[in-house]
């Protein structure tokens, strides 16, 4: 065990995988080169067509111990990572890794799974029930977290390798050619799943909706996919969208989408500006005041990255931004528009912030708007755990866009019901402090006091500034001081930075 | 009575008990309060948030009710500690008539 950067005593090694300490951010270099997959051949006139999952699991070779992965597009409506790990259970595999870059709700039956042994460990964001299960110690082996990025580079640099990636595709043909935005399952972009395709040794397509070849457009290309499997319905599409997401309501949240609009306004907001959209409530309702004021200013934004809604939308056909970048569709709005707007662009995960890279789209942001479970006086962000020490949320993009955008704001009500939201110290630290700048509530702001220009910037502003201090000590004035919460010494899960180095763990949680 | 199966058991139990009143509500933020007639004091407080204000709900449903000879039950959804109180105080003069707790 040792202190990482952000004070938290981390171990070195996680499943006798061998982790370094988070040492603050871009202060671990990369190492070696990035890692392959099987080369493989179809031979010209063999069919890739499978009619069940269980023959298509005989075809890949798949045994026990190894490494499956899904992408998350169909979120709370995909029936795919259920139905093949039933499968792979039915069929007697064992010890297997599951890695997806998401699990909701939806797939508690997998809780199960880590029961009778089917799943060794499970590597991914782990929303809701799986979440909760691991919390209390269901899983065999450790947990490891990552940002959607922070994936990425996993693969990419070898640190995880995928034997079968199994991709759900709204739309594909009888070749391996992928899209998401056809088919009675559209989910938008496919971008979770590329990286999967281009490093796992086996890629098997699931499909409910085959067209004649080639389909288009195309987001995964087919001398990556080796078989495809067309299935009566690859997820529930009430699940997979949103519906229309509503704007929040709540007085309390519109004044600190308010205040959150103000900084943007004095710090961020010029010509050609671009920033970071999300679906959550408050987010929705920044993004539709920007809107509002670009409008009255009559200024353009250059980019949005997204999280993309109706609402982001809306603002590139009035003109009022030039391109949508897209990693993820929240509504149907969405998967119209990346389909038929030319300047609605698909990008890869890879693209979105791995750090290990070329360069990411978060580093050229101006201001991202984000949210968070718990806030501290470092300003260190958890979004994994909830304060009663329960890990049911993962990471997301949240890592990237606070370390790329050059402002980067945490939006967060003082106290949600009884429990501080704004504390002395974060149950789990997801972000470090050392890239978060404002956090708004709905009492006022806390700037980073590292950003003497976001200080100056705002002199004079309506919006109350106060040291963050006390607004965690208003907190705890209204709701009491929480009791810490009853773990135990054993490690359920760790989370990592970005860069693969290990920002926190969390412990087991003991039923009350 | 297990409180989780409040409807269910409610319905055999009403029969048996002589005076039952309730103040709140099961939202968010809020905290549902039940009294019953009883020969002896008891107290049943659940709480999605126990684990980190376990302690503090439990002294306050002890102070705002202490020597008061009922079957009390607190179903708390993560209220603040002053609505709890309110609560609390209201189930109390419900139950008594109006009379001061």
């Amino acid at each position: 065990m040792s202190i990482n950067a952000v004070g938290r005593e981390v171990p070195s090694e996680i499943n006798e995988v061998k982790f370094k300490p988070f040492a603050g951010d871009g202060k671990t270099p990369p190492e070696g080169r990035r890692a392959g997959s099987l080369i493989r051949m179809t031979p010209k006139g063999r069919s890739k067509i499978v009619n069940s999952l269980e023959e298509v699991i005989k075809k890949v070779g798949l045994e026990d111990g190894m490494t499956v992965s899904f992408h998350h597009h169909l979120r709370n409506g995909d029936f795919v990572v259920n139905m093949v790990m039933e499968t792979i259970r039915r069929m007697g595999f064992k010890d297997i890794r599951l890695f997806p870059t998401a699990l909701f709700p939806v797939h508690e039956p997998l809780a199960l799974m880590l029961k009778d042994g089917t799943i060794r460990r499970i590597e991914g964001s782990m929303n809701g029930p799986v979440g909760e299960a691991v919390s209390y110690g269901a899983m065999r082996e450790t947990a490891v977290l990552r940002s959607h990025s922070g994936r990425v580079r996993a693969v990419e640099s070898g640190e995880v390798h995928i034997d079968v990636a199994f991709i759900a595709a709204p739309t594909a043909d009888q070749y391996g050619n992928l899209n998401g935005v056809d088919g009675p399952s559209a989910c938008g972009p496919l971008a979770y799943g590329m990286v999967d395709a281009c490093y796992a040794d086996h890629v098997v397509a699931i499909t409910d909706h085959l067209v004649p070849y080639p389909a288009y457009p195309i987001s995964i290309y087919q001398h990556n996919v080796d078989y495809v499997v067309p299935i009566d319905k690859i997820g529930d599409p009430k699940g997979i969208m949103s519906g229309t997401l509503r704007i929040t309501t709540s007085p309390s949240r519109l004044k600190i989408a308010r205040y959150a609009l103000e900084v943007i306004d004095k710090v961020a907001l010029k010509p050609g500006f671009s920033f970071q959209a999300g679906a959550g409530g408050i987010s929705l309702a920044v993004t539709k005041f920007l809107g509002d004021l670009m409008r009255k200013r009559g200024i353009k934004a250059s980019f949005i990255n997204g999280g993309v809604t109706k609402y982001v939308v809306d603002m590139l056909h009035e003109g009022l931004v030039d391109v949508v970048l897209d990693g993820q569709a929240f509504d149907l709005d969405a998967v119209k528009s990346l389909k038929e707007d030319s300047n609605h662009i698909e990008t890869p995960l890879a693209m979105y912030g791995n750090p290990y890279s070329s360069g990411g789209i978060v580093n050229m942001l101006d201001a991202g708007v984000l949210g968070a479970t718990e806030v501290d006086i470092d300003f260190n962000v958890n979004v994994n755990t909830h304060s009663d020490g329960l890990l049911l949320h993962g990471i997301g993009g949240h890592q990237e866009v606070a370390a790329g955008s050059a402002l980067t704001i945490i939006t967060v009500p003082l106290y949600r019901y009884r429990v501080p939201v704004v504390r002395e110290r974060v149950t789990t630290v997801t972000t470090p402090g050392e890239v978060v700048d404002v956090v708004v509530t709905e009492y006022g702001i806390a700037i980073n006091p590292k950003r003497d220009d976001i200080v100056e910037a705002m002199r004079g502003s309506k919006v109350p500034i106060w040291d963050i201090q006390d607004l965690q000590k208003k907190a705890y004035k209204i709701c009491g001081k929480p009791q810490e919460p009853k773990t135990t010494d054993d490690i359920i899960a760790a989370i990592l930075w970005r860069d693969g180095t290990i920002i926190d763990v969390v412990y087991k949680v003991k039923k009350n | 009575m297990e409180i989780t199966n409040l409807t269910e058991n409610l319905f055999i139990y009403y029969l048996h008990t002589l005076i039952m009143i309730e103040a709140g509500t099961q939202e968010k933020g809020d905290a549902l309060v039940i009294i019953e007639s009883s020969k002896q004091r008891e107290i049943i407080v659940e709480s999605k948030i126990m684990a980190i204000y376990g302690e503090s709900i439990k002294k306050t449903v002890e102070e705002e009710t202490a020597d008061f000879v009922a079957k009390i039950i607190v179903k708390d959804y993560g209220a603040l500690d002053w609505v709890l109180r309110a609560r609390l105080e209201a189930a109390i003069r419900k139950f008594t008539g109006g009379e001061e707790p």
